[in-house]
């Protein structure tokens, strides 16, 4: 049951049924009470809604619409995304195949060792070789040995000399790459810095950078002897 | 915009919003009664209140935005702040007092002479849980229903709300009144 002042409010507001509505009416004439609390209920309602008028902070208003914007921006971003997110992936994919390839040529700054054994195997000059000056061989010296041949070799890109040495006790391979490269498989220390080495198709090799080249000493030989004629090539 | 034109979405949504900021800024400041947490809650409602736009019924966008600050403040300001005067829930179930004592009357007409900032300030003494109400019912012009909703109470309690919180503010305005010298002190005794 509702309250009878209650019910002068809500007749007030206009928020009643048309029956109670009636009994409402009928309540306010028949009772001061309730007739006094409906016309102070109207009196308050038309104050408070006449005098309470405010305007919404402008600066709130612009600082609303930026975040929407942000909201819409988002959201434009996320719809395209979504729509194109295999054609990035394939970038992606392309970039990484790409990088990989350019790593493996120009730029590379490694050399696996198939690739080392692709420039150091004489097949690879039969035919290409001419004579050459020891004394123009880079810093190198190589006053020792004869120099059998010698061959301009590009590998993926990278320029690379190859030169057939003989000594008394047979061939050597020397291969001279241009850049500073790391060489697969030839990587043990020798106990001489700035010396390396491993094998190279089951030859025992040596390799060292100088200058801005790097050197690759390979023969049938043991590591250590390769390694006193390196060290004699740089002295 | 970086991928076409902002859409027909946001401008309907800018257009409906703008319409009807004062209210919602002023609902915002009447529920918090502080600028920095007003400026706060009305920016949340709208962004709020965009978000969930494409579940706007398309019938009346002022209750709905309205409904938004006030489920805002509910939720998240008044767990937070409860300075000044509060209604407790005994205070609810108190026995009414009727706004119109049967003798010693003021004239009604001293309402007339209060100016906009005195009736707000009454307004804001008056206990929270009875302002909501008092600002939804007679300042932004809600059915009940509608408030009933926003404020997520039965109508009824939303009625008995609005009866008391008019009361206690015609005390603040009659005691704002008396103070200013509108109408003379002990009329009502």
């Amino acid at each position: 049951m509702m309250d009878k002042l209650e019910l002068m409010h809500a007749l007030a507001d206009g928020q009643l049924s048309a029956e109670e509505q009636k009994q409402a009416e009928a309540l306010a004439q028949s009772d001061p009470e309730c007739a006094a609390e409906l016309q102070w209920a109207k009196e308050v309602r038309r104050t408070v809604h006449s005098k309470c008028r405010m305007e919404g902070d402008e600066e709130v208003w612009k600082a609303s619409l930026q975040r929407l914007d942000a909201i819409d921006r988002t959201k434009t971003t996320e719809k395209f995304v979504t729509k194109y997110a295999w054609v990035f992936c394939a970038v992606v994919l392309v970039a990484i195949f790409s990088g990989a390839v350019t790593n493996r040529t120009v730029g590379s700054q490694s050399l696996s060792n198939v690739q080392v054994a692709d420039l150091l195997n004489p097949v690879s000059f039969d035919g290409a070789s001419r004579d050459i000056d020891p004394e123009t061989s880079d810093e190198l010296n190589l006053r020792r040995y004869q120099i059998i041949a010698v061959a301009d070799l590009d590998n993926e890109g990278r320029m690379c000399k190859y030169l057939r040495l003989r000594d008394e006790l047979g061939n050597l391979a020397l291969l001279a790459i241009d850049g500073k490269v790391e060489l697969d498989g030839i990587n043990q220390e020798t106990g001489y810095r700035g010396f390396k080495s491993g094998q190279v198709n089951g030859a025992n090799t040596v390799t060292w950078s100088m200058g801005q080249n790097t050197f690759v000493l390979a023969a049938n030989r043991p590591t250590a002897e390769l390694l006193d004629i390196a060290r004699d090539m740089v002295q | 915009m970086v991928f076409g034109r902002r859409d027909a979405k946001r401008e309907k949504f800018q257009r409906l919003a703008e319409s009807v900021y004062s209210s919602l800024y002023g609902t915002a400041l009447r529920l918090t009664r502080d600028k920095e947490d007003a400026d706060d809650l009305a920016q949340e409602a709208l962004v709020r209140a965009y978000e969930a736009y494409d579940r706007f019924d398309g019938q009346n966008f002022k209750a709905w935005i309205l409904r938004i600050v006030t489920n805002l403040y509910i939720n998240r300001y008044r767990k937070v702040k409860r300075q000044g005067r509060t209604a407790s829930l005994d205070d609810e179930e108190s026995t009414y007092e009727p706004m119109s004592p049967a003798e010693g009357e003021p004239d009604r007409l001293f309402l007339d002479n209060m100016l906009g900032h005195e009736v707000e300030e009454a307004l804001a003494q008056v206990p929270e849980i009875f302002r909501t109400c008092v600002i939804l019912s007679d300042i932004e012009g809600l059915s009940y229903d509608e408030i009933a909703e926003a404020v997520e109470i039965p109508v009824g309690t939303v009625r008995s709300r609005i009866a008391r919180g008019r009361a206690v503010l015609r005390r603040e305005l009659e005691r704002y009144a008396i103070e200013q010298g509108y109408i003379k002190q002990g009329i009502q005794e």
